[in-house]
């Protein structure tokens, strides 16, 4: 259970960091 | 927590007077940039050891998750660099580091370091670079390559050339040197304070050998059964040359520790040959392979291979110094009979607890009448009734065996949460 949860969870903050830099481009260029 | 973290070197830059973009995707390749940054600093909060931190779940996990999130952190540094890569290629300048612009040349070795970071952390065995080795070029990597990261972020000043922001990036950069001065410097000093002292050298069955440490000065606090610690032996706690060790003995048996140690590596078979007086330090305890992790648990199955008994030894004593009523079933596969460490004490135990043992040989003797081969479904079928599959499960020993022996278990019907198998081999 917790190896699968310690993927996921990476994963998920990996996505969630890539859609922060997408956001602030979007920002910046608005 | 992590989240925030993520986030804050993006709060930092649209706060105040923001600059003005450039274009999607060069502020995109921007954004991963600092992001990476970021991920990579948390890799440092990962790796300190805080105990509230890796209390609940279990070191082993965060260190795991440690090395998934330093691949999606190295991910990024690439996206970003790929970015640039194909898009705006005269950006990048000069190779050459003579020539080149000195922020650039720092970004490149960031990136160089932390690539083979990653490698040398993945493929150390199949590269043959011994633990220690690893150990510390692991260490000065990282510290080479977040030091290169920082001074290309301020050298190259995008987003961070006002002043204020730029005392906050150093701000940023200060408590991250802080935490690896806590890391490598202060929590060693608290070990090297509070040293052990071995008190005891007790050969077992198949070679093993348990060394019974005594604290000199503080005991270990908040131990519980199934947890290990951090062994050194014969140097300082400074010089990094620490190994993990189960620890076989019950709290309820406390302040002295025994760690029973296989002579496999090259550590092991020299620390099996210590003489009693040696001095030690020991860091921990750590892990969450405990039957305390489920007090409301109606029964354990314990499934071990080798040396992993280690940790089931620590939980059966600490069962048996309580009285605990409840069942166990302890399935422990070997080679042979003469390597089935613990053989004796768990004859002794299953007199004591409501505990059945079942022991599983590749080789077995000519008059054994036991289970043969390896731990498969026939095995597991045979011994585990149906009754036990909502019971917590504890897997310990060789990658292979925990790995076939938890794909069983869930065909059998255990759920994945009710399945805990210890990983000691990351790297």
């Amino acid at each position: 259970m917790r190896p699968v949860l310690a993927l996921v969870i990476a994963i998920a903050l990996i996505g969630f960091t890539i859609a922060l830099a997408a956001g602030f481009a979007v920002i910046v260029n608005s | 927590m992590a989240a925030l973290a993520l986030a804050l070197p993006f709060i930092v830059i649209l706060s105040g007077e923001r600059a003005g973009g450039t274009s999607f995707m060069w502020d995109f390749s921007m954004g991963l940039g600092f992001g990476a940054m970021a991920a990579t600093g948390l890799q440092f909060v990962l790796t300190a050891r805080f105990q509230p931190m890796t209390r609940p779940y279990g070191i082993d996990i965060v260190y795991l998750f440690h090395r998934y999130f330093a691949i999606g952190a190295v991910v990024l540094m690439l996206g970003h660099f790929a970015i640039l890569y194909v898009w705006f290629e005269e950006a990048l300048g000069d190779l050459n580091p003579l020539t080149a612009e000195w922020e650039l040349t720092m970004g490149r070795i960031a990136l160089g370091c932390f690539v083979l970071l990653v490698i040398t952390s993945e493929f150390r065995k199949t590269l043959r670079i011994s633990y220690e080795l690893w150990r510390y070029g692991h260490v000065a990597l990282a510290v080479i390559g977040f030091g290169a990261a920082v001074a290309h972020i301020i050298g190259v000043g995008h987003f961070t050339g006002e002043a204020d922001k730029r005392i906050l990036w150093l701000g940023v950069a200060v408590s991250w040197i802080g935490l690896m001065v806590w890391t490598r410097l202060i929590r060693p000093f608290r070990l090297w304070r509070n040293p052990w002292r071995i008190v005891e050298n007790i050969p077992r069955e198949g070679g093993v050998h348990s060394l019974v440490l005594e604290p000199m000065g503080q005991p270990l606090r908040n131990w519980k059964p199934g947890q290990f610690v951090w062994l050194t032996l014969g140097a300082s706690p400074f010089a990094l040359k620490e190994h993990p060790f189960t620890i076989s003995t019950p709290p309820e048996h406390g302040p002295r520790v025994s760690l029973s140690i296989k002579p496999l590596g090259d550590f092991s078979a020299w620390a099996v040959r210590t003489r009693p007086g040696a001095k030690a330090y020991v860091d921990g305890p750590y892990g969450a392979f405990s039957i305390d992790n489920d007090p409301d648990a109606k029964g354990f199955v314990m499934i071990a291979g080798g040396v992993g008994i280690t940790p089931m030894m620590s939980n059966l004593h600490a069962m048996e110094e309580r009285n605990d009523p409840r069942p166990a079933i302890l399935i422990y596969g070997n080679k042979d009979w003469e390597n089935a460490h613990f053989r004796h004490e768990l004859a002794e135990l299953e007199g004591k607890l409501n505990l059945k043992v079942v022991h599983v040989l590749e080789n077995p003797p000519e008059d054994w009448d036991g289970e043969t081969g390896l731990i498969d479904r026939a095995v597991l079928e045979r011994h585990l009734p149906e009754d036990t599959r909502r019971w917590p499960h504890f897997l310990c020993g060789p990658g292979p065996l925990t790995e076939a022996v938890k794909s069983e278990l869930l065909a059998m019907g255990v759920p994945l949460a009710d399945i805990d198998a210890e990983i000691f081999d990351l790297v």
